[in-house]
């Protein structure tokens, strides 16, 4: 379970400033995959980094049950002078998981070959994610937090990453944030829109897909193949 | 298919920081001694290089040194505690820029990478000052009577002050990123004002009483009074320093806490 309370954040930058939680009270259910909808910049990731603790609110707090993964995406969370290997290791002893077994788990899922022992500055987006990906899978958590990571790749990484990701489902719950509504509805079991500031949380996934929509102008996003 | 790795034990339960210790330490010697070739060998030839200088320009102008026979001594024993504390405080203030996409994990805090980079800078130059002074005491011969508490002293005020400054800076140098060019320039003269190549009681009354409130000429000066059991350095005052380098660090952490988040985020 994941509980938000009086949750508050803004950020002013350069004088502007962006709301993006105005006072949330809400409480997501344990094992239960949620999807996190909201447009371009309405701080769906900060709210996740907020969830993971990563962040600190304004005012309010997080409240959570068993243990949350850092947010998973493909940018920033892995140092660009180690190899991924290294970097998995990092991770493994910081988790304090068992480092070997989650490097054969790594390799065999993220398929990165001669690359996973080169540095990771030199690693394309797609590798990037890869890697993020595959440590976390390899990894038990209570609840994944996932930002974007499952919409890029190739389309059989795509599927094998679905595939594992539904497993996990088995025993865990998730957050996901995609902009993809095929992978909402394909994975998450309900929703919450996330709109100037307030969350809102749905049971059904098509409602809140349709707030979702009536909030971007009734743009209609389904532009993916997913 | 595979199933995930679990933890061992609840991975926010106890020690979090001394693991996290621990994986950053060996994260940071993998990239600060590992990427250039090396590595630590430059970090021993720095003193090393600015030892050998300053000894054959100095044994050409005067014949004795200030104090002892052995030129290269009388300056290592001014000169390591003196690049110890700047490496010290760079490399604490560089800690959240080095460590920024780290800190992304939860479980990784910005004080665990400022402690791991402290206690690797320890290690490290403890391992400098070792090879370089018993490589001088055998190759000048020199009879030391070593007044080891003394030593240990002088090290451990040099990283305290280390920390203290490099806590402050890092949030100054971040905060405002103009402070690191400014703070350059500002400890350039600090090499001449720290009673490196001459004691501080050979120093001329008035420009002394001033000279006095550099913290580094008392880590100095407990040094050298640990190799030189003849020299006394009254002036020296331990608590002097460690105020110094309690206020800044007081000072750097709270702000950094206050702050660290919507820094690293810049």
């Amino acid at each position: 379970m994941i509980h938000l309370e009086n949750l508050s954040k803004r950020f002013t930058v350069n004088g502007r400033t962006t709301v993006v939680a105005r006072d949330i009270n809400v409480t997501f259910p344990s094992h239960e995959a949620i999807g996190l909808l909201g447009h371009n910049g309405a701080g769906k990731s900060t709210l996740l980094r907020m969830i993971a603790g990563v962040v600190r609110p304004d005012r309010g707090g997080v409240h959570t049950t068993g243990t949350v993964s850092w947010p998973v995406g493909f940018s920033g969370s892995f140092h660009p002078d180690l190899t991924g290997a290294q970097n998995t290791r990092f991770i493994a002893r910081v988790y304090d998981a068992d480092a070997d077994g989650l490097l054969r788990f790594v390799e065999g899922f993220a398929d990165l070959g001669h690359h996973f022992h080169l540095p990771f500055r030199n690693y394309s987006s797609g590798m990037r994610s890869r890697l993020a990906f595959g440590v976390s899978m390899g990894i038990h958590f209570d609840t994944y937090l996932v930002d974007e990571v499952t919409s890029v790749g190739d389309g059989y990484f795509r599927e094998k990453s679905k595939a594992y990701f539904r497993n996990r489902l088995l025993n865990s719950g998730a957050i996901l944030v995609s902009h993809s509504m095929s992978m909402i509805r394909s994975i998450c079991s309900s929703a919450a829109v996330l709109h100037a500031g307030n969350l809102t949380y749905y049971t059904d996934v098509e409602e809140a897909i349709r707030v979702h929509q009536d909030n971007m102008g009734g743009a209609v996003d389904e532009d993916d193949d997913g | 298919m595979a199933e995930p790795i679990r933890f061992r034990r609840h991975p926010l339960g106890r020690w979090p920081g001394l693991r996290t210790l621990r994986a950053l330490i060996l994260r940071e010697m993998a990239t600060s001694y590992g990427r250039s070739p090396g590595g630590f060998l430059w970090t021993v030839l720095e003193p090393v290089g600015g030892i050998a200088l300053l000894t054959v320009i100095f044994s050409l102008a005067v014949r004795v040194p200030p104090m002892g026979t052995s030129f290269a001594l009388f300056y290592a024993t001014g000169l390591l505690p003196f690049l110890m504390f700047l490496d010290v405080s760079r490399k604490i203030a560089q800690s959240l820029s080095f460590s920024k996409q780290l800190l992304f994990y939860p479980g990784v805090t910005f004080t665990d990478a400022i402690f791991a980079r402290l206690v690797l800078a320890c290690v490290v130059h403890a391992l400098v000052f070792t090879i370089v002074l018993f490589g001088i005491v055998i190759y000048d011969q020199v009879d030391v009577i070593l007044d080891l508490p003394a030593v240990v002293t002088a090290f451990a005020l040099a990283a305290t002050l280390g920390l203290g400054t490099g806590c402050m800076n890092c949030f100054l140098m971040r905060r405002f990123p103009v402070w690191a060019n400014v703070w350059s320039i500002a400890t350039r003269p600090l090499f001449l004002l720290s009673c490196i190549f001459m004691p501080f009681d050979s120093v001329p009354t008035g420009f002394r009483d001033v000279l006095w409130y550099n913290p580094i000429i008392h880590i100095v000066g407990m040094n050298r009074s640990a190799f030189y059991p003849t020299y006394r350095a009254d002036y020296v005052d331990p608590v002097y320093v460690l105020l110094i380098a309690a206020i800044l660090f007081a000072l750097g952490l709270s702000l950094l806490f206050k702050w660290h988040r919507d820094l690293v985020l810049r």
